[in-house]
């Protein structure tokens, strides 16, 4: 864990500069003031007006790096702009998707496709933060990701897990943002290697660890009662759900050598696949929110190309975690989300072995159960893929969506350590002709 | 061009037929209306002999258990069936030919897509005018039954069909008539190892739930529900250790929505021990992954059942349709349609792509 971190930390820095400094860096923990504090003390006494929620999990596929609209679930045929990417029908009438997407497609009657996305940011790190937040990014401030809302307002369902998990997606993208520590997602590399540090050393009997435990409970006793800093007691917090975790039976949910070979060739054995059977495993314990992120999406060059590498583990992994939801019962109240930052160009670029630019005007997403009506495709661009000409779904809406399917209060306003008030999609008004 | 003018006129003296039967509504004697050129044959309609011949004939074809799923869901080949309806709701509304939609789909124009009987072999004007007249007169059907295999629903019907699209319509319903559950109990039931919350915030109905898979979690730890019952709305026992013998407790949970029992030791016996217990909301019952068989379900009949979860149990194909047929508000999910696993060349991720990017 990171104990061994911590107390290498320690030496050179006095106490003081331990709590405000390093707790701040190396944790990432956030000063939180006081109108924070009487923010979570309403919460606690049930002031925040939570709704009727039809979902309660959400599995989040994000595709790193603006996937394509026109090549994965707004095709054109015949147009222009389509280059050589063909289009399929699914179950669901009226609903076509690339030929990238055979498995998927028939699953298409669980899943409504928005076509009508549009973003005003056209940089990855951007547009990244901005479909996880529904903020700009800027440098005064970090913003929880929904997630963190998430888990901040409805709780956890199982308190041995941790309330939300990143799968291979790196720090940049998930965030706790102005919030506690104790909701920063747990972030997962390899979804193949289990929880890693989550198990005793050998050398260590079960004995001496406790003893370990309880000396460092000791000594951190008396420090904290020098030092009564809203950040120690998050620092404990995790630390307390780390080695309760450690015990628990609900570790197992990260082993994936539990399900069958035919199950995680099913899923497919690459990391989208695997990170979604993780994410179905982890869910069915109750972890609310489960980010799998898939990269490579940034097709500048060889675009048509790179579709047949890339959109076939997703569309296996959709497509098998779709199926597994539905037949355990787990879709009702799973939302399952396929975002991404910006579309692709229509217009090919022909000096680049035909590949396609960032394009934020208009682009795909995909939302399936949670209570989400399966099987249609809601809002429109032009003939070409260049422009929303129906029911524009802005990023805000998109996540306040999400928001109303979790039953979240829109316009509930959280604030900052710098006092300032923001709400869990911003300004958005959720596309209710979904559900 | 005169074929369109001939079922134009055909609507038109339907229409104005109809509207005649309508205007003698206030008559106090019914059996003085002439049928719109009819002779005054006073004799009522006897739907044995003059109506089942005309659905055997144009009908059963897609509205009968000869199709493994019937067209819009409806069957014709049973009283309560055509009662029940399809799709869109009951077929026939007796004594309202205007709103029974057997009548109106087959007064369409010939060449309206949603014509009934479709391909062109539409009824004839008579005919249609003698459906019309069985309804008027109360659609009675004599001592016709015809094929059996559904239960006609209470009258809160319209409940039914709502808890199947928005169960927050049903748990606002249940939850109106009952009182909060006391504080105590729940305390006593999360000590018991249950986690217990709300259904929505402020809903007196609760949802309970115990860790999956875990062992420790008995018969015995149902214990603690009791003085919880009214409140229940959603029981979660995923992968724990109860058995049959819980299925009682479980059946004195008077307004349960959503039971999760998957991965238990429960058998059909405890199966049948709950389907002797009235469930009167119960929308959803997930039992995958136990060893419930075809015997198990026979039982099975809640006015509200929306949709079983028969995946991985010893359930036959034909076991699961049985039941589907018997429960048409029901959905059965008896398969798990994982994609085929195939070959390496899916691989990707994009890690071939990246290096190429650093070039």
């Amino acid at each position: 864990m990171r104990l061994n971190h911590l107390f290498r930390d320690f030496d050179p820095t006095t106490r003081r500069n331990f709590v405000t400094g390093a707790a701040k860096g190396l944790l990432g923990l956030s000063a939180m003031p006081w109108v924070t504090r009487l923010a979570n003390a309403a919460e606690k006494k049930g002031v925040v007006p939570l709704k009727p929620a039809r979902a309660r999990n959400v599995i989040y596929l994000y595709m790193a790096g603006g996937m394509s609209h026109l090549d994965t679930f707004d095709v054109k045929p015949g147009a222009a702009t389509q280059g050589p990417t063909e289009a399929i029908g699914t179950k669901a009438d009226g609903v076509r998707v690339s030929q990238h997407f055979p498995l998927l497609a028939k699953q298409m009657d669980k899943v409504a496709v928005i076509n009508s996305m549009n973003s005003n940011q056209g940089a990855h790190a951007q547009g990244r933060y901005y479909m996880h937040t529904g903020y700009q990014l800027r440098g005064t401030i970090k913003h929880p990701s929904l997630g963190a809302w998430l888990e901040k307002m409805r709780g956890r369902v199982n308190t041995t897990l941790p309330g939300h998990v990143v799968v291979g997606g790196g720090a940049n993208t998930a965030s706790n943002g102005f919030f506690d520590a104790s909701l920063t997602p747990l972030p997962i590399g390899d979804p193949t290697a289990g929880l890693s540090n989550s198990h005793r050393v050998e050398h260590v009997s079960a004995e001496r660890f406790e003893h370990r435990i309880h000396r460092l409970e000791q000594m951190n006793e008396a420090f904290r009662a020098k030092y009564d800093a809203r950040q120690l007691k998050d620092h404990a917090k995790v630390f307390e759900e780390a080695i309760k975790l450690m015990e628990s039976k609900d570790l197992e949910a990260f082993d994936l050598s539990q399900e069958s070979d035919a199950v995680r060739a099913s899923y497919g054995d690459g990391r989208v696949g695997q990170g979604c059977l993780l994410a179905r495993r982890l869910v069915e314990r109750g972890v609310r929110f489960v980010e799998v992120v898939s990269g490579g999406w940034d097709t500048h060059s060889e675009n048509f190309d790179r579709m047949g590498d890339l959109c076939p583990p997703v569309d296996r992994a959709l497509a098998a975690l779709l199926a597994d939801l539905d037949a355990r019962g787990l879709l009702d109240e799973t939302l399952v989300v396929l975002a991404t930052e910006f579309g692709r160009t229509p217009d090919i670029v022909t000096d680049r072995n035909l590949g396609r630019n960032h394009y934020p005007k208009a682009f795909s997403c995909l939302l399936a159960g949670g209570g989400i009506r399966g099987g249609q495709a809601y809002g429109k661009t032009d003939a070409e893929g260049r422009n929303v000409i129906e029911d524009l779904v802005g990023v805000q809406d998109f996540n306040a969506t999400i928001a109303y399917a979790l039953g979240l209060p829109l316009e509930y306003e959280v604030y900052s350590p710098s006092g300032r008030p923001f709400k869990v999609a911003h300004d958005g008004t959720p596309v209710k002709a979904l559900f | 061009m005169r074929q369109y003018f001939l079922s134009l006129l055909t609507t038109l003296a339907l229409v104005g037929w109809l509207s005649s039967v309508s205007a003698q509504e206030m008559e106090d004697d019914g059996m003085s209306m002439d049928g719109g050129g009819m002779e005054a044959d006073v004799a009522t309609v006897n739907f044995e002999q003059q109506i089942l011949p005309l659905l055997r004939e144009s009908c059963f074809e897609c509205h009968s258990d000869a199709k493994r799923k019937p067209k819009g869901n409806l069957r014709l080949d049973g009283k309560n069936w055509i009662l029940v309806g399809g799709k869109t709701g009951t077929s026939v509304v007796a004594g309202n030919p205007g709103k029974s939609p057997l009548l109106g789909r087959s007064s369409l124009p010939d060449d309206h897509d949603d014509v009934m009987p479709p391909n062109g072999e539409v009824f004839e004007t008579e005919q249609l005018q003698l459906i019309a007249r069985w309804i008027k007169e109360g659609a009675d059907f004599g001592d016709w039954t015809g094929k059996a295999g559904v239960e006609l629903p209470n009258p809160t019907r319209n409940d039914a069909s709502v808890a199947t699209t928005d169960p927050f319509a049903s748990y606002r319903r249940i939850g109106e008539r009952l009182n909060a559950a006391p504080a105590t109990a729940i305390a006593k039931a999360t000590e018991a190892g249950a986690r217990v919350s709300p259904v929505f915030p402020g809903s007196p109905l609760l949802r309970v739930e115990f860790a999956s898979g875990s062992d420790s979690v008995t018969d015995a730890s149902l214990k603690a529900l009791a003085p919880l019952r009214r409140n229940i709305a959603i029981l979660s026992l995923r992968n724990t250790a109860i058995t049959d013998a819980a299925m009682a407790e479980i059946g004195r949970l008077a307004n349960l929505v959503r039971l999760e029992i998957p991965g238990t030791e429960v058998t059909d016996a405890g199966l049948r021990t709950l389907a002797k217990t009235k469930l009167p909301e119960l929308a959803i019952l997930n039992l995958y992954g136990t060893a419930i068989t075809d015997a198990g379900l026979d039982q099975l009949n809640y006015p509200k059942l929306a949709k079983v979860y028969l995946w991985n149990t010893k359930v036959t194909a034909p076991g699961a349709d049985m039941l589907g047929k018997r429960l048409p508000n029901c959905r059965v999910i008896w398969k798990r349609e994982l994609p085929a696993a195939k070959a390496r060349e899916e691989r990707g991720d994009g890690k071939r792509n990246r290096k190429k990017k650093k070039n």
